[in-house]
């Protein structure tokens, strides 16, 4: 059954909406949100998953407390590098978990079991997500930023809410929740954040459902053979994902947790790059704050500022290598994020360039961009998606 | 110009949160004997 028609999770909004008024004034709120989080964990996905989880946090935390207290220099670049390194081999075993369960399989039954474990484990606690995350929080502590305590930080990493389709949440953001009072609970905050949720469930649990009703039937067989079986498929997953991304945001507002929005009408976009920025917004922005930015003033004190344009193009098509790798980590998935980076690029070209010319500031050229703008994007997105289409169903083309 | 009335919105956000909740416990009813939900 999924997490967000399970009658548990929604007794464990309330048990926590209740407990987190009942803070005792010696605990800070991302801390006592922590702890209650750990025990909402257990409850849904078990003691196993939540020790394993919470070993990996306390492990991340002494790597990170290790760094705050070692000098500036060498060593401690070469610690950042070694906790970066670590966290993402971790994120290529879960990439891969079921290849090693194929290997390990048939080494003996002890082995295969738990391999098996090890797989489920990663599956549960969605990876890719806490992998962001970790990713954030380095970030952020090596730049100089506040480390929280283990409990908070396992609390920032996996809150119970978002752990079945993200979104990523930002640790800065996290932080801050000890920094200010505590929200009062009001009728009106309340309603709205029940809003919100109930929006997200009708929008994932009934027009998604029914869209893939009307177009697969009862078997629920995915057709994807052409370009409009494509953007069927895609329309289906904004509807689902975006439901998800508002049940998750209503949680975040009742229990006063920091939750990106995920979505801001991606369809009405007149570029692809506008695209990124209005479908997945949290993603996009983790790319941009944690790889595109570093990685331009990385290049740009290599190579100079007289090359920061064509650095600034390098940078976008390896950031959409990245977040095709993140989504699978196979060739087909960094050909799609190869692609859609290249046109991202060749978009800034042609914009730049189009800007400077006069047509570009008539009234009428702007309506017709307006126009026709969502349908370029709608074409492209679907074009670049039937790339993947058939790997993400599972059938080969 | 008159003055909004926040009970009346209030009402009817609640109205509508009922539907939602209703439309979604039909489909998931619906679901559990006839069909199963899921992405991929």
């Amino acid at each position: 059954m999924s997490t967000y028609l399970n009658p548990a999770f929604y007794a464990a909004v309330a048990i926590l909406y209740c407990g987190l008024q009942l803070r005792p004034a010696w605990c800070t709120r991302s801390a006592w949100f922590g702890a209650l989080n750990l025990v909402v964990l257990i409850a849904l996905f078990g003691a196993k998953v939540t020790v394993a989880f919470l070993g990996f946090s306390c492990v991340l935390w002494l790597l990170l407390n290790r760094l705050c207290h070692s000098r500036q220099g060498a060593s401690r670049s070469m610690r950042e590098v070694g906790i970066y390194c670590g966290v993402t081999m971790l994120f290529l075993f879960h990439k891969q978990a079921l290849f090693w369960v194929d290997l390990l399989h048939g080494a003996g039954p002890g082995l295969d079991k738990q391999a098996q474990s090890i797989a489920s484990f990663f599956e549960t606690i969605a990876f890719a997500y806490l992998y962001l995350r970790s990713l954030d929080v380095i970030r952020v502590v090596s730049a100089g930023g506040k480390l929280l305590d283990p409990i908070s930080l396992s609390g920032y990493l996996l809150p119970f809410f978002m752990v079945p389709a993200g979104p990523v949440n930002v640790y800065s953001d996290h932080v801050k929740i000890d920094l200010e009072p505590a929200p009062a609970p009001n009728w009106t905050s309340f309603v709205a954040g029940i809003d919100t949720v109930t929006s997200g469930l009708f929008l994932k649990f009934v027009v998604a459902e029914l869209w893939k009703l009307y177009f697969t039937g009862l078997s629920g067989n995915w057709p994807a053979s052409g370009l409009v079986d494509t953007s069927i498929i895609l329309v289906y997953v904004y509807f689902d994902f975006f439901g998800y991304s508002l049940v998750a945001l209503g949680v975040g507002r009742l229990l006063g947790i920091p939750t990106p929005v995920n979505f801001k009408a991606p369809f009405l976009s007149t570029s692809v790059t506008e695209f990124w920025t209005r479908w997945h917004i949290s993603l996009g922005d983790f790319v941009r704050r944690g790889l595109f930015i570093p990685l331009q003033v990385l290049m740009v004190r290599r190579f100079g500022r007289r090359w920061s344009y064509a650095t600034n193009l390098v940078a976008l098509v390896l950031c959409f290598a990245f977040v095709g790798l993140w989504h699978r980590f196979t060739m087909t998935f960094i050909a799609w994020g190869l692609l859609v980076g290249a046109i991202i690029a060749l978009e800034k070209i042609v914009r730049d360039r189009w800007a400077e010319t006069d047509a570009s500031r008539t009234e009428s050229t702007k309506l017709l961009q307006r126009i026709l703008g969502p349908v370029y994007v709608f074409a492209v997105i679907v074009g670049t998606l039937h790339l993947v289409i058939p790997e993400l169903l599972g059938q080969a083309r | 110009m008159k003055p909004v009335d926040h009970r009346l919105i209030l009402s009817f956000r609640i109205a509508l949160i009922v539907i939602k909740l209703a439309a979604v416990v039909v489909m998931a009813n619906q679901a559990s004997q006839k069909f199963v939900y899921g992405g991929f």
